[in-house]
């Protein structure tokens, strides 16, 4: 479960980019987090992937209150979660294979399992071929499905997409809306930052919107029908 | 034929093998510098060793030396013969005193020589006065005065020397080039540290990105920290051969000159205390170097939500 308590966020002493956000995410729900450009996805999913802290109100993921963590129960928790980040932000001294697998050696796993793991999920999103391939040998569709890959591997709890079909043709991206779904279903709770019309009227899920920093409306007609969406 | 080129080119990146780095630390960045400075500091703690234990061997020898010994001087003049082998007589019947013997003229000329050359018909021509060298077996017995009141007895011109006060000068002078030598090895150390940690802060800046990525991913600080450690540790690995390398060169020629200068100079022995200040030095510059790294990459993590 994901609660947010009167969240708001500023960065130094400028004014709020987020102010007084309140909602509940139930375990394994679906949502996307759409609004126009500068009103505040970003800091929000900065703030759902505990990459800064909210300057007032209060965060509690997966159950636990983020403010009474310590360093080490913080990234634990970040464990559970998965990103994907708009610029993939891969590691480019690094193989296709070595990027995704990543969390799994952050998490301690042997690396016999790293390998069989990693291998049958590039596999699955058609990269086995260019496991040894570093980032800047690949093409912008080809490195968006390893930072997918990376983002979801290590099977989240939460997973976390910021326009993740950006890069990627029709066909390929629904096969990895398709990803999501399935992940879903086996209790991942998703949130996909989109401007995509596409997407959002092809798939029936709860909408986060946010405009100038206040999450203005969500959809009380889907929220009522899906659940998992508490303002 | 730039295509087949550039498809090299692109083949040779793709192969290139996994350092085992997440955070690029194995790029050249600039901090390069770390193995020559550390080099340099293996070099110089070498240098502060070595130094301090062969004045440590050089006040042994002497002290050793003269320690049981005292010389007794007796002015050129017309009875200095007469005196000498009065002196000579009490000593050899006196209590704690192991062994006397009046310096004849070759153990002059060997005294000598080093300042007026091997012609020893010169000597005839100074008014060198006369010595007696004289070996205590019992310091307890407060010999020394015994034997300065025969000498104003026997030969009130004559003086007797225990060279306490120049040994005393020289523990003194020793010991605080010893001091010094110490000084100079804790600063080192702490140099070392310092420009440690500068490195450390350099390449966490230079990798912020990288960092935060693995942080937002779950990583640990113990899990970031062992990155910077193992770094550290390399280029330390790598510095302190460097180090020994031309610590052994210079060893090797200093030992060589002492060598050829063994009257004067004290050739440099290692005993065991100095192998123990020797070898501690790798596991001290490597101890010192990993913590800094550690608390370096705590200390800048700390900042991190």
């Amino acid at each position: 479960m994901i609660k947010f308590e009167h969240v708001g966020l500023r960065y130094g002493i400028g004014p709020e980019v987020l102010s007084d956000i309140s909602f509940t995410l139930e375990q394994g729900s679906f949502h996307f987090l759409c609004g126009p450009s500068g009103a505040g996805k970003s800091s929000l999913m900065t703030l759902l992937y505990l990459g800064r802290k909210c300057t007032r109100g209060q965060i509690h993921m997966l159950g636990k209150d983020t403010a009474k963590l310590n360093r080490d129960e913080l990234s634990e928790l970040r464990q559970k979660i998965g990103v994907v980040f708009q610029d993939f932000r891969l590691l480019p001294h690094l193989s296709a294979f070595d990027n995704a697998a990543l969390p799994l050696r952050i998490a301690g796993m042997t690396e016999k399992k790293v390998k069989s793991h990693v291998e049958e999920l590039l596999d699955w999103v058609g990269l086995g071929d260019c496991m040894k391939r570093l980032p800047a040998t690949l093409s912008g569709g080809q490195q968006q499905r390893i930072a997918i890959a990376r983002a979801v591997i290590a099977n989240p709890r939460l997973l976390l997409a910021d326009e993740p079909t950006g890069n990627l043709d029709d066909e390929i991206g629904m096969k990895l809306m398709g990803l999501f779904e399935q992940l879903n279903k086996m209790g991942t709770t998703i949130i996909i930052a989109t401007h995509s019309t596409k997407i959002l009227d092809s798939l029936p899920h709860s909408r986060l919107i946010l405009n100038q920093g206040q999450l203005e409306i969500f959809n009380p007609i889907l929220s009522s029908k899906i659940g998992g969406l508490h303002g | 034929m730039a295509k087949e080129h550039f498809h090299h080119h692109i083949f040779s990146i793709s192969q290139r093998k996994n350092t085992g780095y997440d955070i690029p630390l194995h790029t050249r960045l600039g901090t390069e510098f770390l193995v020559l400075l550390i080099a340099l500091m293996t070099f110089l703690l070498l240098l502060a060793a070595l130094g301090s234990a062969s004045l440590g061997n050089l006040t042994d020898k002497w002290v050793g030396g003269l320690q049981n010994t005292l010389t007794i001087e007796i002015p050129a003049g017309e009875n200095t013969k007469q005196h000498a082998e009065s002196l000579q007589k009490q000593l050899q019947i006196m209590d704690g005193v192991k062994s006397s013997r009046i310096l004849n003229q070759s153990d002059m000329s060997d005294i000598l020589s080093p300042w007026l050359g091997n012609d020893i018909s010169i000597l005839s021509d100074l008014p060198l006065p006369t010595l007696i060298s004289v070996e205590i077996s019992d310091k307890s017995l407060n010999i020394k005065n015994k034997i300065e009141m025969m000498v104003r007895k026997y030969a009130p011109e004559a003086i007797a020397d225990s060279h306490e006060s120049w040994l005393n000068d020289l523990m003194k002078l020793t010991t605080s080039l010893q001091l010094t030598a110490f000084v100079i090895f804790t600063l080192i150390l702490f140099v070392t540290s310092i420009v440690i940690a500068g490195a450390v802060r350099s390449r966490m800046a230079m990798h912020q990105r990288e960092l935060e990525l693995l942080h937002i991913m779950g990583a640990s600080d113990k899990y970031i920290s062992f990155q910077f450690i193992r770094y550290i540790f390399s280029q330390t690995i790598k510095g302190i051969s460097f180090g020994i390398l031309a610590g052994l060169i210079i060893f090797i020629c200093i030992s060589l000159f002492t060598g050829q200068a063994a009257e004067t100079l004290p050739a440099i022995k290692i005993k065991n205390f100095d192998l123990i200040i020797l070898l501690s030095i790798p596991v001290l510059l490597i101890a010192i170097g990993t913590l800094t790294a550690r608390q370096t990459v705590y200390s800048v993590l700390r900042e991190m939500p």
